[in-house]
């Protein structure tokens, strides 16, 4: 913390010696929390469309996460923001100013590769120097203010003393962190992260995931980034954008996401869940024809699918109030055990979660009620 | 949404950051196709252009001529000789070096390089050298009535120095890239060492041996430098197809070197349209130093 | 064979032929490579060091070796400068005929060194295609050194092409989209971020080219001109040495090309050596 509370007064000093040499920049040095906001974004490559029509507001000092599974259009979004690709309809702005008509080296993004792209021919400090050096002559600081921002950087970023090795000599983790001194020393409006951690192993990922934030949350720059690991969007952004198929599902907290799936997609996608093909008849829930005690709410008539968590659900006696299966198989996960049923005449799989130290039921017909669930009609 | 598209400003830089300007782009590629016209498409042209200018009748009887069909022999016999010398080496030496481990292999491989670091004229010196009537061997061989240097002999013994890396550089890497687990894998299920070879690694290597068999060929076929040096110019007897058309050349038959020529330089074609498919087709298989492979 | 094997101790494997195999292809590097070099050198060892000093001083080799290593220093530069763009352009770009160019680059390697040689001089006689338009305006191209030049350009222009292209092709985008998030424009980016990767293989390609020319003699002789002390190259010298019976003499030039050589092949391990601790694999 001690390197973080250094670089805010440094970073001050710095931006104030900045700021007497180029007035552009001013207050930009520990971003200024900026707005990014995303109309009706259109992309296709050729014949395929990577993203359909995507709006999004991006609160300034926010740390959100795209989140979708490998070809949902989250790394299309990310690059179009960047200006590394350019949108086939639609408009990105930065606060109130149109960025889409800006090229990407002056939209002032600070973009996090996932194979990091470090310059391999530069040590450490010249990778980070080197958005400060190719600046136009009037608004490049002096090799000083270089330096010294370099080696705040470097103690940001917890690599103090390595700033002349080159990337080779590094660790993943190491270079992971260059990557983002670098990005950071150009002072960007917005910090933009493709996969930051998809290519370090386990325990190296969830320590720079929590560094990550603490360091969000002293720059405070408006942040995103890329995942495909929901455990990471939900635990480090403010608000996860959940994609799919070249459109954004849900944006919310982690709370709206996990406990308010807003639509299938999302509640399949993350966390376990149990789906059933149900019919609502008369504001009842029926399951091959049986109702299983769930009031349908308002939901309309018709075909349904009844999502439930596993362990969201509670045991009933009859079979007349709640879905009945016939245990197939159960096995540890954890702190529970869940333990896997087919219900109804066509065995529609589904699972449910009972205490570890319960005595499971190894056979027989049981019945249980989800507690909570949500109910999509069938769109056909 | 029509209207939000609609009201999108014109783009000004949507160029890709990855690339350059189309002017910047047209320029270079300008360059490239006139540097490469001039320097190697042109020379071709004109040698075809100047092998026809006395008319198909005058360029078929250039070919006719005896000592031009005896050059023309002497350089298929000398490509029949070094080109399959060169291949049993090539096989010997990449299985040595392959499939197994030894000291001092770095060397060796960079010991069957040497001949492409070492100038023609110098390739063929060396057996002059060795042979020639002054040579360490000269007046031995010469008790006997062998004649090697300014014969038919050195020609070959030349030719095989000049195109001696072709086929085992080819092969090395793509052996060695293989590994020996198939070779293993056809002894554990009892066959023998020959038939392991044949079976089991020839097929696995068999077009990047084409491709070194086609450019050691093209080089035994064209040779001038070394060949000349141990050849002496015997018209009819040691003249090879790129000696005759240096002979003709000298003479001021330029429409009948060029003639010559032209045969050289359709090999050259066929060779590199061979080549060419070859990687296309069959780039996986060929070593994947292969693109490297050819120079030198 | 378990002599072979023990000599060079080998490992134990399973496969066969090890003997056979390695004896045949060292027997063979000895007789046609190892003998016949050691030959020139122990001819030219039989030199004193003074006889050897007076030959490699004398005037006409003097020339000869300064004509030869100008002209391929010229021709590798040329090559060097346009491989770079005809490697990038082959690379990068889409464009109708592409796919012909890249495959045409391999021609000097294919097209006997006469067959360039007679081409080139047809082309640049005072009376060749593009000559008789250079003639008039005091532009001598054949029988000069620019002549050589040409030739020589023509001999090392795959090299250089050859070594840059699969270097470019792995150019990662990503670094050249890095450079641009970072404020730099194409400029820029091709100056600090590319060039800098493409300099060892730029540099092995030029020794590669330039160590090709200094022993080019085929394509060479005809369009030289050959005049001693002007446009006669070492190769030609050793072969007039030759031609006048004159062994050690050719010998002794001979030596001097082949430490020649072997310097460049050095300084081509060298470069490769640096460019791997300095690049590494990232």
């Amino acid at each position: 913390m001690n390197a973080l509370a250094r670089y805010r007064v440094e970073t001050d000093r710095i931006e104030a010696d900045v700021a007497a040499v180029t007035p552009r920049v001013s207050g930009r040095l520990r971003g200024d929390p900026m707005n990014v906001t995303v109309q009706d974004l259109v992309k296709t490559f050729g014949e395929t469309a990577a993203l359909y029509g995507v709006s999004l507001d991006i609160r300034g000092g926010e740390l959100i996460a795209l989140l979708g599974p490998s070809g949902s259009g989250k790394t299309t979004l990310l690059r179009l923001i960047a200006g590394l690709d350019f949108p086939t309809s639609g408009r990105i702005l930065f606060g109130d100013e149109d960025a889409s008509t800006k090229s990407v080296k002056d939209r002032n993004v600070g973009f996090v590769f996932q194979h990091y792209a470090l310059f391999r021919h530069m040590t450490v400090f010249d990778n980070i120097a080197f958005g400060l050096r190719v600046r136009p002559r009037s608004q490049r600081p002096s090799e000083a203010i270089i330096r010294e921002r370099v080696l705040t950087l470097l103690d940001l970023v917890q690599l103090p003393g390595l700033d002349r090795r080159y990337p080779s000599q590094l660790s993943g983790g190491q270079r992971q962190r260059v990557a983002l001194a670098r990005a950071l020393a150009i002072e960007p409006r917005v910090l933009l992260l493709d996969e930051p951690f998809g290519a370090l192993d386990a325990k190296v990922r969830k320590e720079l995931r929590r560094w990550l934030r603490e360091i969000h949350d002293h720059t405070g720059h408006t942040t995103v980034f890329v995942t495909h690991d929901q455990e990471e969007a939900l635990e480090l952004a403010d608000r996860v954008v959940v994609m799919n198929q070249g459109c954004i599902e849900q944006v919310g907290s982690a709370d709206d996401i996990y406990d308010r799936p807003a639509t299938p997609f999302v509640f399949d996608f993350i966390g376990d869940s149990s789906a059933l093909p149900v019919e609502v008849r008369s504001g009842q829930v029926y399951l091959d024809g049986r109702p299983i005690g769930i009031d349908a709410g308002g939901e309309p008539e018709g075909p349904a699918t009844l999502f439930f968590r596993p362990g969201h659900v509670q045991f009933v006696n009859d079979d007349s109030g709640g879905i009945a299966g016939i245990v197939s198989g159960s096995r540890r996960v954890g702190d529970i055990r869940r333990v896997e049923l087919e219900a109804g005449l066509v065995r529609h799989r589904f699972e449910i979660d009972v205490p570890a130290d319960s005595q499971a039921p190894k056979a027989g017909r049981i019945a249980v009620k989800p507690t909570a669930w949500r109910l999509f009609p069938k769109d056909e | 949404m029509s209207d939000l598209a609609a009201a999108v400003p014109a783009r000004m830089s949507r160029q890709s950051p990855t690339t350059e300007s189309r002017f910047t782009r047209g320029v270079l590629i300008g360059v490239a196709i006139f540097f490469l016209g001039l320097f190697l498409l042109f020379p071709l042209l004109v040698v075809f252009v100047e092998a026809l200018r006395g008319g198909i009748g005058a360029y078929f009887a250039a070919l006719k001529e005896p000592d031009t069909v005896s050059a023309i022999r002497l350089t298929l016999l000398v490509a029949a000789i070094a080109v399959p010398a060169n291949l049993l080496f090539g096989l010997a030496a990449s299985w040595a070096i392959a499939k197994y481990e030894f000291r001092g292999k770095a060397l060796l491989i960079t010991l069957i390089d040497l001949p492409f670091s070492v100038s023609p004229v110098i390739s063929g010196l060396i057996y002059v050298i060795l042979f020639g009537a002054q040579g360490y061997f000269g007046a031995w061989l010469q008790s006997y009535g062998i004649q090697i240097v300014f014969a038919v002999p050195g020609i070959v013994l030349a030719t095989i120095f000049v195109t001696f890396p072709f086929v085992a550089r080819e092969l090395i890497p793509l052996m060695q890239e293989q590994g020996t687990q198939d070779e293993e894998a056809a002894i554990s299920l009892g066959a023998g060492g020959f038939q392991t070879f044949w079976r089991v690694t020839l097929p696995n290597v068999k077009w990047g041996l084409m491709y070194g068999v086609l450019l050691c060929n093209a080089r035994a076929m064209g040779e001038f430098g070394a060949v000349s040096v141990v050849s002496g110019h015997i018209r009819g007897q040691t003249n090879t197809m790129p000696l005759h058309i240096e002979i003709l050349y000298n003479d001021y038959q330029w429409a009948a070197a060029f003639a010559v020529a032209s045969l050289l330089a359709l090999l050259a074609l066929v060779t590199l349209i061979i080549k060419t498919i070859l990687e296309w087709r069959f780039g996986e298989e060929l070593a994947s130093a292969g693109r490297q492979g050819d120079i030198r | 064979m378990n002599a072979v094997a023990a000599i060079v101790g080998r490992r134990p494997s399973v496969i066969p032929g090890f003997g056979i195999t390695l004896g045949f292809a060292l027997t063979y590097l000895s007789l046609i490579v190892l003998i016949p070099i050691a030959a020139l050198i122990l001819r030219t060892s039989s030199l004193t060091w003074e006889q050897f000093w007076a030959i490699a001083t004398n005037e006409r080799v003097v020339a000869a070796l300064r004509v030869s290593f100008g002209a391929s220093l010229i021709a590798a530069i040329i090559n060097a400068f346009f491989g770079l763009i005809v490697a990038w352009v082959l690379v990068r770009y889409r464009f109708p005929g592409r796919r012909v160019l890249d495959a045409i680059v391999d021609l000097p390697f294919a097209l006997p060194t006469a067959v360039a040689g007679i081409a080139l001089t047809a082309i640049f006689a005072p009376t060749g295609w593009v000559g008789q338009f250079l003639d008039p305006l005091g532009i001598k191209v054949a029988y000069s050194v620019t002549g050589i030049v040409i030739a020589l350009t023509f001999i090392g222009l795959p090299f250089v092409v050859r070594t840059l292209q699969p270097v470019i092709e792995e150019i990662d985008r990503e670094v050249e989209e890095a450079a641009a998030t970072l404020g730099a424009n194409r400029r820029q980016a091709i100056a600090r971020v590319i060039l800098p990767t493409l300099l060892p293989p730029l540099l092995t390609g030029f020794v590669l080219a330039l160590a090709r020319a200094i022993g080019e003699y085929g394509s060479v002789i005809f369009i030289a001109g050959n005049l001693p002390y002007v446009t006669e190259i070492a190769p030609l010298l050793i072969v007039i040495r030759l031609e006048e019976f004159d062994y050690v003499g050719a010998s002794a030039i001979a030596s001097i090309m082949l430490a020649i050589s072997f310097l460049m092949f050095l300084a081509i391990n060298l470069i490769q050596a640096w460019a791997r601790r300095r690049f590494g694999h990232v």
